[in-house]
């Protein structure tokens, strides 16, 4: 039994006489000792009123077997002393004996802190605590060794219930992000606010010339370059690491010309393939076998979106089997696409696709900006470069060319990663072969129930900012690597800013507070960097 | 099968067997009615001698002092038949105003009730009792049973003696204008052994300005000499009849139905709150009794809790943390059959130890 059951000295009430005391003392005091129940769940009670909430995670001091555990906070449950109906029975409300009626609260165990050595690591508990182990809120000492856990993409900082544990950062691993990343949350819980603290650190390791992968994010709402709403920062606000750390592709560059690092996205000709129009409407089985002829018709032929318009060209496909009542079809698509992105297709050979994934295989975080632009070329545009990123990515492999991973942002993701027709099709590809050539995604959306769960299945980081639907939590915790099981009530009641983070390296899903980008581009541009020569200030569009 | 009586107890049970007389059954109950019948108030003045207005209000006042309630527990851990091995506890709990700030246990321990053959020379219990009376009271014993039908209680009167520890622990401990609660009686318990210790703690309190009360759950107490009707229940229906939307008390002493003045102090009953289903027969040294009113407004001001409502909830208290749970005996036996096989007695010995009761008891069926 743990000594703080019988070091209580026998005390006098007067005399010197040996009588036992039981008051409002530690000795005496029930609270905060493991009182039961499994290896699966610790319970212990607290008085009842006193502020526990779901998710805190607590500090369990096992003296005897010389074991500090973790336990985090699933339920907390009215409790008494008292048997049977007392308490709807009473005659009152006058209740004298609070510290009869308490709070049990149950937690799951995260697992054990061991000493090897003089170092201190984290081991999945395979023990129960010694019963009446003392109990604590678990502060920033006990939290210590996560700091040796996390990785080096910073996004906030730990969180226990709902405060902050200042000094033991957030960060996700960078050789993680092949692995794919999912972002979940309902509308104003902060997704926007995430991404731009995730990319403001990717950022940093850029221009410091520590980054492992390049970020890609399309922005549709032009909220990431400049912030968006009034008082909102963007990402052209990080100016100390701008250089070397962003480019910026924009389709409405006039708005940003004072800014030397914001050029114009265009896309030529050349760029555009059969699959990228493929992904932008629906297709029939016939019309879909047309667009798998064009390569072959028109093999190495840079110009064939031109030609195909072309009586050649309808002669060219006809000649291949493709019916007439299916090239008019095909044709209408192909003029629509080019009508409707009109502004950013170069009508001479000028693209900003290959600088685009040059600068990303070297790391920096690239930004294009179409707040101008439709639904649908926004998808044209995502599927454009994506394709021909896990190209490159995948030709380089096959040609020995080692370069730095790529993560590509997809907003509202549910469109093109969902399980509806034709839709997983079109990122599928990347979703399953992009891990193998260092390609991952990182799918942003409301609503998770609507991914493909065998596709999610293969998320291994999920960065979870409330749900409130019962079926998104469903898929998540269906589909996640780590146990979210016991996390759903939390999940459910996350506020703006804050999330669960289930990752690989990490040994547990970690409450996190997200930091606020406008604070945290504050403390970044507040530390003072000394770059020396290492920072890469050149800024070439087409590279 | 389930029973639901009005007043509120519902009773599950499985009958036992149909062999009962149902005559006899409702016979009993109409001898049970007419004891409990709401008696007249003529009727209950002339057998009492107490009129309508010696019934007063009390006006419940909360105050800033300490309230101290002692209680004890008694259990039987071992029977042997000529001797038992008793588990005794008491102690007290203190509360400020409606919190409770400590509960006192000041004696928990074994008691062996073996009184030897009563004999002059074979006393063995009185070592057990002069030990408390000299050190606790600075009384010199030996502590002596009146007669040896008695001897079967003097596990009880042991109980009674660490109970008194326990108050005049509490009183010692207790400031000017504290009011301190006992469980019991004081003064119609004709038992004489326990004077000259009433007397010191009541002389402590006393001089210390401590208010203290005894507090009785229960009462023999007749209506007359020529009538069983319970003096307390009666007193409680004339009580609450006159005085319906407050607490009240009226005196005993001094009426037809307590005649001999106590000279130690006064009995009354005091109902503490106008929905309680008890009234309470109230015990009161002499130096109590001159402010009476006050004092039984202080204890109805903290009587009031949803658990009890109508009983100081310091006395619930002391109740709920002094008493021996079952399961706590339970233990202690087994701890007692663990040494006993230690010290090489066999379970055959042992089982042939015990009163055949609790042979009986352990291979019941259900």
């Amino acid at each position: 039994m743990t000594d703080h059951l019988n070091d209580k000295p026998q005390r006098s009430a007067n005399d010197g006489k040996d009588f036992q005391i039981i008051e409002k003392d530690d000795y005496s005091n029930p609270y905060n000792k493991i009182i039961s129940k499994n290896v699966r769940e610790y319970h212990f009670i607290v008085p009842n009123n006193e502020l526990v909430e779901i998710g805190e995670i607590f500090f369990v001091q096992d003296k005897e077997k010389n074991i500090n555990f973790l336990t985090r906070i699933t339920d907390i449950q009215h409790a008494s002393n008292y048997d049977g109906n007392w308490d709807t029975i009473i005659r009152g409300s006058n209740f004298y004996d609070n510290d009869h009626i308490f709070n049990r609260i149950v937690g799951e165990p995260l697992g054990c802190i061991v000493k090897e050595g003089d170092e201190k690591k984290f081991r999945k508990s395979r023990t129960i605590p010694t019963k009446f182990s003392r109990v604590e809120r678990a502060e920033k000492e006990q939290f210590q060794f996560l700091v040796k856990e996390m990785g080096d993409i910073e996004v906030g900082c730990l969180r226990n219930g709902s405060r902050d544990v200042k000094g033991i950062p957030v960060a996700l691993h960078s050789n993680a992000m092949d692995h794919h990343m999912g972002v979940f949350a309902t509308t104003g819980k902060g997704k926007s606010n995430f991404m731009k603290v995730f990319a403001a650190s990717c950022m940093k390791k850029a221009a410091l010339g520590e980054s492992k992968f390049g970020l890609l994010i399309v922005d549709p709402h032009g909220e990431y370059l400049s912030g968006g709403d009034v008082g909102k920062k963007g990402l052209l606000d990080l100016e100390i690491y701008m250089s070397g750390g962003l480019v910026c592709y924009s389709s409405d560059p006039r708005q940003f010309k004072e800014s030397a690092y914001v050029s114009e996205l265009v896309i030529g000709k050349s760029d555009i393939k059969p699959k990228d129009i493929g992904v932008l409407f629906d297709w029939n089985p016939t019309q879909r076998e047309a667009l798998d002829v064009i390569p072959r018709a028109f093999e190495k032929n840079r110009n064939w979106i031109d030609d195909i318009l072309t009586l050649e060209g309808i002669n060219k496909m006809t000649g291949e089997g493709v019916h007439e009542k299916t090239m008019e079809k095909l044709n209408k698509n192909i003029r629509t696409v080019l009508y409707k992105n009109e502004a950013i297709i170069s009508k001479d050979e000028r693209s900003s696709v290959k600088g685009i994934i040059e600068h990303l295989k070297q790391g920096k975080v690239v930004l294009i900006d179409i707040p101008n632009l439709s639904e649908r070329s926004e998808l044209f545009i995502l599927s454009l470069i994506s394709n021909r990123i896990l190209e490159k990515y995948k030709r380089n492999a096959f040609d020995g060319i080692r370069s730095k991973g790529c993560l590509i942002t997809i907003e509202e993701a549910q469109r093109v990663l969902g399980g509806g027709e034709g839709s997983i099709v079109r990122f599928e590809s990347i979703a399953r072969e992009g891990r193998k050539f260092g390609v991952g995604l990182c799918a942003i959306t409301q609503q998770p129930k609507l991914i493909d769960k065998q596709l999610l299945s293969q998320f291994n980081t999920l960065v979870i900012l409330g749900l409130a639907d019962r079926n998104d939590r469903t898929r998540l915790e269906d589909s996640a690597q780590q146990d979210l099981s016991s996390l759903d009530v939390e999940i459910q009641t996350l506020e703006k800013g804050e999330a669960i983070i289930s990752t690989l390296n990490i040994p547990f899903p970690v409450p996190t507070s997200i930091h606020l980008y406008e604070d945290y581009l504050k403390e970044l541009t507040d530390k003072k960097v000394d770059y020396g020569d290492d920072l890469d200030d050149s800024f070439d569009p087409e590279y | 099968m389930h029973c639901a009586l009005k007043i509120g107890i519902y009773i599950k049970f499985q009958p036992q067997c149909e062999m009962i007389d149902k005559e006899k059954l409702a016979a009993a109950a109409e001898e049970i009615k007419s004891y409990f019948s709401p008696i007249e108030f003529d009727e209950y003045e002339a057998e009492t001698g107490i009129r309508e207005s010696d019934f007063r209000e009390i006006v419940p006042q909360e105050f800033d002092g300490q309230i101290f309630a002692i209680d004890g527990s008694n259990v039987v851990v071992f029977d042997l038949g000529y001797v038992t091995l008793n588990h005794i506890r008491a102690g007290y709990v203190v509360y400020h105003g409606t919190a409770w700030q400590k509960t006192v246990i000041t004696y928990d321990n074994l008691f062996n009730a073996d009184v030897g053959d009563y004999s002059e020379d074979d006393r063995g219990y009185s070592k057990q009792f002069d030990h408390y009376l000299r050190d606790e009271f600075n009384l010199e014993g030996p502590f002596k049973i009146d007669s040896k039908k008695e001897l079967d209680r003097i596990s009880t009167f042991f109980r009674d003696l660490q109970e008194y520890v326990s108050l005049y622990e509490a009183v010692k401990n207790a400031n000017v204008e504290d009011v301190v609660l006992y469980d019991g009686s004081f003064f119609l318990w004709r038992d004489p052994y326990y004077i000259e210790v009433l007397d010191l703690i009541f002389e402590e309190a006393k001089n210390k300005g401590v208010d203290i009360l005894g507090v009785s759950k229960s009462s023999k107490l007749p209506l007359s000499r020529r009538t069983s009707k319970p003096l307390i229940r009666s007193t409680d229906y004339i009580g609450s009849s006159l005085i319906t939307d407050k607490p009240w008390f009226v005196e005993l002493s001094g009426k037809k139905v307590i005649r001999d003045e106590s000279r130690r102090g006064r009995t009354y009953v005091a109902k503490f709150h106008q929905r309680s289903t008890h009234a309470f027969r109230i015990d009161a040294p002499e130096h109590v009794t001159d402010h009476i009113e006050e004092a039984l407004s202080h204890v109805s001001a903290y009587s009031r809790s949803a658990e009890s409502l109508g009983y100081p909830h310091a006395l619930f208290r002391a109740h709920q943390d002094i008493m021996i749970p079952i399961h706590e005996n339970n233990f202690i036996k087994l701890s007692l059959f663990e040494s006993l096989r230690s010290k090489g007695l066999t379970e055959q010995q042992i089982r042939c130890a015990l009163n055949y009761h609790e042979i009986l008891d352990a291979l019941r069926r259900k």
